[in-house]
Parts: structure tokens; C-alpha cells; sequence
């Protein structure tokens, strides 16, 4: 909800030493003692509430990647909860947004071209939201103009404009990770949007975006903290331990139900960038 | 969706405000925000009426209540979010200006936070608020580049070549480039390529060389071509222009002008600037001619003779409308006498009256055009007191519009939706219900209404004033007898009707003789046959078909029954399509569609004014005495209060009494307007007031489908639509 300037939720990318040591559920909650039963207790609330309520807890007990810190400010909010489902949920959100984008780097080889799809009236709405233009409509106007042209005039408009709020979720390639982060794109928006677990925008058409990350803005491997900072949703499955990140194992999306036959696109995290990054003309799927 | 358990408005308001805090937006995804104002944007179109109306209530409250101070329980990101929704949500409502008054006076406070600051201007912009180019100037100058968007965009409310204007004055760099890319886009649709790029080579020149390659780039990217811009040379041509102004401005006649810096060399080798530059070309020279106060028939008919004939195939609706802008500008600026300016519009009317200028409505823009920048830089700032004051200054509204508050508050009605009719006299009363019931504390939304009922996009009014038709006498709860309709013909029709000799009765010929032989047919009808024979003409003409769908079919039928007294009737004229408005009709006459136009009083005004007497295109065959003559005492008819379901629905006690109470009102505002017409030249306030009525009724950007060609182009003209074309009962 900010605008004009950094963003303030974004917690930048920190070197995770070995003082503060990734942790799983299970490790921390042990380390409680004396209020873990409570927090799980809660949770469990939680979980029998809803399918939402349920997937949220499952992913909380199969994070892995948190730090000490960041499972102690998640508890703190669970216990202060006044104790009802709708409480508890609105404290996991609370307790995990300061803990965005603290998840592990992406180990080598990584992509180089990352792509991110967005509902064309999100985005322009963004743009709006940041500054970037007076009114919705012009914002609408513009963006509708840029389909297809040369990426110079996105640059010219969008170079030092952050292309998110708080943090970005972003698609790639795992074959070639260098190019064609929508690899296999479908021709409807509505199936890559299933696909890549985004926001049921029926009908829209989505605007996608491919750029590389400057030095100093690793992609990152998504936690809870990054799924859940903003409110829950269900669209969200941790990478869990035991499968590690190398070869051709990354995090994936968790699709709609509708498209769960087909294989999850890879995704990462990572900071705000802006719009100079941006390396293919804006493209839209319909 | 809204939660099903809200049922008031209190509920939805404190559910909103909520949602602005960031509570209960649903996300159901991470990778896509869904910010609260973006939520309730993407929610609103889809809610009823009346949930809409309740949205729109609950923003102009959170305004009023920050804005005035009486409440601080807005956090910096909440304000933000309910500020990007104001423009968004409240730009085509009636809550507009309200939103506007709050957020201005907001502005006027000595400190508040810079980032509310910023956010309080996009909001402006959001509802299309018109400011004076240094407003924007001096907001580049305090704010700094990250206002380079709102700059522009506001400029660009103005029209674009008063953006493009102020890039020659600013240091050009990446935000100013940036803003300038971010708005071409929408100036591109909105003013098409051909404008767009004649107004940037006015100023192409003067600019630095770092801008002139960032624009060239913009164009390429747009795909448009860059060939001649930096030979445009205004400044050049105009100095040149002192020493041989014929030749420089659209060259002797016969003559192709052969410098290069002349305009009109860059026209000859590059088309697609040449009808834009043409017009240009024109104001240029008309300059001169003011300054050396030349404005005279010959001069101005040459000029237009000449610029016509450098047309080609370019468009004439936009030559009439940059002409009349520039018109109206300098009428507005006192540089342009009234005299001259008919002068001018004649000069234009005779030249620009081909086929082809006709059916691009080239006049009627010119008109246009030239009366809304007329309106916007001298009616509406006509008064700095605002209208309230002014008007209480003739009449109490008050008591009336208490007295309705009163009733409706015991039959708890909180607010109030009023229809408006597209008819001139009924736009400015509702302008004023509105202004004087917000006033005691009744809120009250307008919406324009469908034609013969009640129901408006918003759902069925609660009051409106319809007309009833033709009553032996007014009815007794009548608010104004309307008496404003005329009937024109055009002038080649009667033409080919006269050579048809065979059918024409005797009546009929004398007059299309006296016509034809270009002696004066004078308005007013010589007796009772040439007025039966003049109708003769105009159900002959179409007129009988007019009205099937909208207007008034009563009137034709009375008057082909009239005219049929004369002589058996075939229809030579060509006929409206039943659906169109009487907007769209009036259209369809200045294009050549149709042949007899019966136009209501703003019509009928901006024909007589514009069209009868400074041209021979159109003559007026019968007026409303003429009307009222043949239709006797079924003439004229008047306007009362009608009242939707809601008002029906009241017992008989409580409907007796909430309807005398709008009767009330309705009369003392009539009663206003006719003191205010009637007292004009000796009380300043009336001058001033008539002024802001005027204004009401002057064209505006938000003019579609048929309403573009029904405004008032001049005061007098309001002062007739309000004295004689109308009758206020007290």
C-alpha cells in the first residue's frame, strides 16, 4: 500500500549467517517449551477451519527456511491472537511480514531471465498507485499502447519505477533459464494464470514481463513469510526439506485445481525492481 | 463482493473504511496485490444503484471529514488509498464537485504532509479539474520532478497544445520525458495524429535539442513520421508575415507560396500536417488582422475563401474547431468584439458551406468550439462569490428547501435522486435543487432521465419535471408553461420544392416565390394563410415523421391536421430515423440528413443566431407565436412534478404534502430565474448569476451522442430561453 518512493515492507535480502540458522517448524516449536502446545493448538484452530485455514498450516509446519527470529516473531502473533480462527490468521500474517524475502538464495545455475505475469489492470493500477501517471485511465491507456512496440518506450516511461510493491514473484525457463521464462506459454490467459496460481482475474488479460536481476537482488527461494505477508491464499505450497533446490528441482506454483494435471511453473521471490531492468517488449496474452 | 450482512449505510461505511485500512480485501494469491482502492474500483460498476450511491456517500464523508479536520483516524496509507479511489470512483458523479471543494480547500491549508499533497493534486486531476496553465507551471516548480506526471496530465485536461506549450519553458529531462511518454498515448486517441503533431511543431522549434530528439523518438516509436517538424517555423513565418501577409499566410491568390519557413511550404511536402497548419495558418493571421484591428467582411471572406480552397481532403470538423477555439479565446479575452466575431463566423459559414464542410459539421464545431473556451475562461469566472450568495442575494431559496427537508425527514426520506431532461430550462433547475437542498442537508443526487418517464441509469427518480402534454389549461401544479418551439427549413430544399411546380398549393408558392426572389420572408408569418402554408411546407418537409420516438408527436400531428386544411400532403422531404434524439436531429439538419428541423428553444437559438443570420443556409419558417396561432388553446404546454414509486408509495397525507413542498421549491426557483433575466443589466448579481446559468448549459467535453449540438452560444440567448421561451408560474 505504498507508493511514490522504496517500499516499506520489503525486507531486503539479508545474509543468513550461521548465528541465525534456518530452522524447521518442528526444530522451533520444540524450542518453545512452555507456550509450543499453545501455539499448536492455535494453529490447529486455524486448520479445522477452512480449506485456506488447512493449506496455511501445512505449509507453516513444512517451512523449513525461516530463522529462529523470524519463527519467534510468528509465534509472538499467534499468541496474541485473541483466539479465533479469523484472529489467528490475521496474526500469521502479522508475524511473518517482517520476515519477506529472508528465504535462501536460488543456488547456481540460476536464471537469468525471469518472467512475471499480471492482470494488465493490476499493473496499470500499480503504475497509477506509484506515480507513475495521474489518473487509471491514462495509466490503462498507456500500458495498453506499449503491447508489442519497442522495449525503449517502456524504459523511457518505467526506468526507475518500481514493477512491484513489496517483493515479486517471477516464472522461468528451467531448461534453458536464459530466455522464454514463459516457456510452453499457453495461448489463454486464463491457463497461464492457472498455471502460475494467480489471482482469478476471469476474463482480463494479463500482461507479461521479462527481465533479468541486477547484482545484489538474488532471486530467492519463496516462504510462508513471502506467501502469507499480505493475507492467506491458497495458491501457495512450500518446497519442502527434503528436495533440494539443484539439478532440476526448483520451488514450483501450486496451479488451480482445474489445471493440477499439468507440471508447476518454477518460481522464485526477490526485491523491487524497476522498469530499466525490463529486456523483451511488453507482451500481452489474452 | 460487499459482505451480505451489510444492510445501512452506516454498515457499508464503516465496512469501506475498513477496507481502506486493508481489512477484508481478499487476495487469493500472493503473487498478485490487490490494494484496497484497486478492490473497491474493480467492485463498484458491478454494485447496484443504490450500493453505489451509498460508496460515493461514504467517500465524500471520509473527505469531508479529513479534509475539514473533524477527524485525524487516517492513517498515511489508508488517506492514500482513499484518495486514488476519489478520482477514480467519483469523476462522473454528482458528488464530484463536492469531492472537489473538500479536496481544494484541503490544498489551502499552510502545512500538511508532502506525500498528502501529491496525492490530494492526483485526485484533482482524477476529476477532471480545470486549472490555469501557471497553476500547473508553478506545481512542476514546488514539487519537483515526481510531479512531472501530474503536470502533464493536467495541462492536458486544458487541451494539448497547452501542454505542448509548456515544454518549451522547462528543463527537459528523463521525468519530464518520462510524462510526456506515459500521456502521448492518450493524446494520440484523444486528439487523433494530425493534431497532435501540428501543435508539437508549433512549439518544435523552440525546443532544446535534447527534447526534439526525445520527441522525434516518441513519434518513431508511435510510427509517426517526423518529416518537416523542425521546418515548422512559426516565429519566422510570423515575422515575415508583417512585411507580405497575403503571401505568408495562404498566398496570393493563384500563387503557391515558395518559401520555405511559410507554413504552408511545410504543408506542400509534408500532407499529413496540412489541414492542422492550414488552421494555424489562419489564427496567425488573424492576429494580425486584430492587432491592426482589420477584422472586416471582405478581408475575413477572402481569408476563408483562400482557406478553403487549400483543403483538399482534410478534416473539417477539426479545422472548425481549432478556429472557434481560438475565437472564443480571444472573445474571452476582450480581443475580439462580439461584432467581430460574427464577422468572422459569417466569413466562415459562407466559405465552409460545401457539401463536404456540411456533412463534417465544420460550422457547427466552429460554434462550438468556440463557445465552450468562451464559457470556460469567462462565464464560469464570471463571479468569484460563490452561487449561493449570489442567489440568495435575489431570492430565499432557503425557506423552500428547508421545508422540503423538513418533510422529508418525518417520512424519513434521507436523500433524494432528481432526473434531468435534456431540456436547457430543466439542467439549470436541477442544478440549483441540488445546490440549495445540499445546502440545508438534504442530499441530492441528479441523473439525466429517458425520454417521457422517470427512469434515469440510476433507477426510477423520485421527482422530476416532465412535460404533460397539451391541456386545455395548465395544469394547476405547473412550474412553467413551455412555449420555445420553431420550426427551419433548409433553404436548397425549399429550392427544389418551388421547382415542383405541379403540387404546391397557391399559398405555399407565393411564399417560396418571395423566398426564391430573395426578398426578405420576414419571421413572423404575414397572416393566417402564409402561416397554414408555411406548415403546408413543413410536414411536406419530414416534420410529421419527426417525433415518433421522442419529442413531441401531439405537435406535428396537430399541425399536419393544420396544414392539411391546405392541400393534400406528400412528403418530399427525407425523414429522421424514429430513435433519434432531438440533439441527434439537430445534427442530422446542419449535416444535410435532413431537410426541416423542429427545434425546442436552445436549438432553435443556436440556429438563429448562427445559421439564419449570418448565412442563407437556413430559414426559420414558423416561430412559436406562429405555433401558438395555429394550435390555439392547445398550446402551450407545461412542465410539472412528476414523482417516482418511492414518493407514489407515501400515504395520501404525506404525498399531498411532500409534493406541495417540491411545488414550492420548484416555483420560488422558477421565480428566480425570472428576476434574475428580468433585473440583469441593473443588478450585478443577476448579470453574474445568469453568467453561471449560462455556464451550465454551455457545451462540455462530456457532450456525446447528440448533446454536442444543443448549448447556449451566448447570454442573451439564456435570457430568452428563461423570459420567453419559458413562462414560471408562481
Amino acid at each position: 500500500m505504498t507508493s511514490l518512493g522504496s517500499p516499506v515492507r520489503t525486507n531486503p535480502t539479508k545474509a543468513v549467517g550461521p548465528s541465525s540458522k534456518r530452522l524447521t517448524f518442528e526444530r522451533a516449536i520444540r524450542r518453545l517449551r512452555v507456550e509450543g502446545p499453545e501455539v499448536q493448538r492455535r494453529l490447529s484452530l486455524l486448520r479445522d477451519s477452512s480449506a485456506l485455514g488447512k493449506r496455511a498450516v501445512e505449509n507453516i509446519y513444512s517451512e523449513s527456511r525461516l530463522t529462529w527470529s523470524a519463527w519467534k516473531r510468528l509465534f509472538s502473533a499467534v499468541l496474541r491472537a485473541p483466539g479465533s480462527p479469523k484472529s489467528i490468521e490475521e496474526a500469521v500474517s502479522a508475524g511473518v511480514r517482517e520476515s519477506t524475502l529472508s528465504g535462501p538464495e536460488l543456488p547456481y545455475p540460476r536464471p537469468s531471465i525471469l518472467g512475471r505475469a499480471t492482470t494488465s489492470d493490476r499493473f496499470s493500477w500499480h503504475l497509477f498507485q506509484v506515480g507513475c501517471f495521474a489518473t487509471y485511465p491514462v495509466a490503462k491507456r498507456w500500458l495498453s499502447s506499449q503491447i508489442g512496440k519497442s522495449i525503449e518506450g517502456a524504459h523511457r516511461k518505467l526506468g526507475g519505477k518500481p514493477l512491484g510493491n513489496f517483493l515479486m514473484w517471477a516464472t522461468f525457463n528451467r531448461e534453458t533459464r536464459a530466455a522464454d521464462p514463459f516457456f510452453e506459454k499457453p495461448c489463454e490467459a486464463e491457463m497461464l494464470r492457472g498455471l502460475l496460481g494467480l489471482a482469478r482475474d476471469s476474463g482480463k488479460p494479463l500482461v507479461l514481463l521479462e527481465y533479468s536481476l541486477p547484482v545484489g537482488k538474488p532471486p530467492l527461494i519463496p516462504t510462508v513469510a513471502d506467501a502469507y505477508a499480505g493475507s492467506l491464499t491458497y495458491y501457495f505450497s512450500v518446497l519442502p526439506q527434503n528436495e533440494t533446490v539443484s539439478g532440476a528441482k526448483y520451488p514450483t506454483t501450486l496451479p488451480w485445481q482445474e489445471y493440477e494435471l499439468y507440471e508447476p511453473r518454477p518460481e522464485v521471490v526477490h526485491d523491487v525492481i524497476s522498469g530499466e531492468r525490463l529486456v523483451s517488449p511488453l507482451e500481452e496474452l489474452l | 463482493m460487499i459482505p451480505s450482512g451489510i444492510q445501512t449505510e452506516d454498515e457499508l461505511q464503516a465496512w469501506l473504511f475498513q477496507v481502506l485500512h486493508g481489512h477484508g480485501v481478499p487476495a487469493d494469491s500472493p503473487r498478485e496485490e490487490t490494494s484496497p482502492a484497486y478492490f473497491i474500483v474493480e467492485l463498484y460498476p458491478n454494485l447496484s444503484r443504490v450500493l453505489r450511491q451509498d460508496v460515493e456517500t461514504a467517500i465524500i464523508r471520509f473527505l469531508r471529514e479529513h479534509c475539514t479536520g473533524s477527524s485525524n483516524s487516517w492513517s498515511n496509507d489508508a488517506l492514500e488509498q482513499l484518495l486514488l479511489l476519489t478520482g477514480a470512483v467519483l469523476c462522473q458523479s454528482s458528488l464530484r464537485e463536492e469531492a472537489i471543494s473538500y479536496l481544494r480547500s484541503r490544498l489551502k491549508r499552510i502545512s500538511f504532509p508532502a506525500r498528502e499533497h501529491f496525492f490530494i493534486v492526483q485526485a484533482l486531476i482524477g476529476l477532471k479539474v480545470r486549472q490555469e496553465p501557471e497553476f500547473w507551471h508553478d506545481l512542476y516548480i514546488f514539487g519537483g520532478d515526481k510531479y512531472a506526471p501530474l503536470v502533464v496530465e493536467g495541462l492536458a485536461i486544458l487541451d494539448e497544445a497547452t501542454l505542448f506549450d509548456w515544454l518549451p519553458k522547462v528543463e527537459w529531462n528523463a521525468a519530464v520525458e518520462g510524462a510526456l511518454a506515459g500521456i502521448f498515448p492518450s493524446i494520440l486517441l484523444e486528439h487523433g495524429t494530425g493534431r497532435t503533431v501540428s501543435s508539437l511543431s508549433r512549439v518544435f522549434p523552440n525546443l532544446s535539442r535534447q527534447a526534439k530528439a526525445a520527441i522525434e523518438s516518441l513519434l518513431v516509436l508511435e510510427g509517426i513520421s517526423t518529416v518537416g517538424l523542425d521546418q515548422f517555423e512559426p516565429d519566422q513565418a510570423m515575422e515575415t508575415m508583417e512585411h507580405d501577409r497575403l503571401d505568408l499566410t495562404l498566398g496570393a491568390e493563384g500563387v503557391e507560396p515558395s518559401r520555405s519557413s511559410s507554413p504552408l511550404a511545410v504543408l506542400a511536402e509534408h500532407p499529413h500536417l496540412h489541414g492542422h497548419a492550414i488552421a494555424r495558418t489562419v489564427e496567425n493571421y488573424l492576429l494580425v488582422l486584430l492587432a491592426d484591428d482589420r477584422i472586416e467582411a471582405p478581408v475575413i471572406a477572402d481569408l476563408f475563401r483562400r482557406a478553403h480552397e487549400h483543403l483538399n481532403g482534410h478534416d473539417r470538423s477539426e479545422i472548425g474547431s481549432m478556429i472557434g477555439e481560438f475565437a472564443g479565446t480571444q472573445e474571452a479575452k476582450g480581443r475580439l468584439s462580439e461584432e467581430q466575431m460574427k464577422i468572422l463566423a459569417k466569413g466562415f459559414l459562407e466559405s465552409f458551406s460545401d457539401e463536404k464542410s456540411s456533412r463534417q459539421l465544420a460550422a457547427a464545431h466552429l460554434v462550438r468550439s468556440r463557445t465552450q473556451k468562451l464559457a470556460e475562461l469567462k462565464w464560469r469566472r464570471a463571479s468569484r462569490l460563490p452561487l449561493r450568495n449570489l442567489m440568495y442575494d435575489i431570492k430565499d431559496l432557503g425557506g423552500p428547501a428547508r421545508g422540503l427537508l423538513k418533510v422529508a425527514n418525518r417520512f424519513r426520506i434521507n436523500r433524494l435522486l432528481v432526473a434531468e431532461s435534456e431540456f436547457h430550462e430543466d439542467r439549470i433547475i436541477c442544478n440549483i435543487f441540488k445546490h440549495v437542498c445540499d445546502e440545508v442537508g438534504l442530499p441530492v443526487t441528479i441523473a439525466a432521465r429517458r425520454w417521457g418517464n422517470l427512469e434515469t441509469h440510476n433507477g426510477q427518480a423520485d421527482i422530476g419535471l416532465v412535460n404533460v402534454g397539451y391541456l386545455e389549461r395548465p395544469s394547476a401544479s405547473a412550474v412553467y408553461l413551455y412555449k420555445g418551439y420553431y420550426i427551419f427549413a433548409k433553404r436548397s430544399w425549399l429550392a427544389s420544392l418551388y421547382s415542383d411546380e405541379a403540387s404546391i398549393p397557391h399559398a405555399a408558392r407565393q411564399f417560396l416565390e418571395r423566398l426564391s426572389g430573395g426578398s426578405d420572408v420576414g419571421v413572423t408569418c404575414h397572416d393566417e394563410t402564409d402561416r397554414l402554408a408555411r406548415a403546408w411546407i413543413a410536414i411536406c418537409g419530414g416534420l410529421a415523421r419527426q417525433g415518433d420516438g421522442f419529442g413531441f408527436p401531439e405537435v406535428t400531428e396537430l399541425l399536419r391536421q393544420r396544414a392539411e386544411e391546405v392541400a393534400p400532403i406528400k412528403v418530399s422531404g427525407r425523414t429522421p430515423t424514429p430513435d433519434q434524439s432531438f440533439g441527434q436531429q439537430m445534427g442530422a439538419f446542419l449535416r444535410g440528413d435532413l431537410d426541416v428541423f423542429m427545434g425546442g428553444a436552445m436549438h432553435a437559438r443556436l440556429l438563429k443566431r448562427w445559421w439564419v443570420d449570418l448565412s442563407d443556409e437556413v430559414v426559420e419558417l414558423l416561430s412559436p407565436q406562429d405555433l401558438a396561432a395555429l394550435l390555439h388553446s392547445r398550446w402551450p404546454p407545461c412542465d410539472v412534478p412528476q414523482f417516482g414509486d418511492r414518493i407514489q408509495n407515501l400515504r395520501g397525507r404525506e404525498k399531498t404534502e411532500f409534493s406541495a413542498a417540491v411545488l414550492r421549491l420548484y416555483r420560488t426557483i422558477g421565480s428566480l430565474l425570472k428576476t434574475v433575466t428580468e433585473t440583469r443589466e441593473r443588478n450585478e448579481s443577476s448579470a453574474q448569476l445568469l453568467a453561471a446559468f449560462s455556464s451550465m448549459i454551455a457545451p462540455s467535453v462530456e457532450d456525446s451522442d447528440g448533446r454536442e449540438w444543443s448549448f447556449v452560444s451566448d447570454l442573451n440567448d439564456t435570457a430568452s430561453l428563461l423570459l420567453l421561451d419559458n413562462e414560471f408560474l408562481s
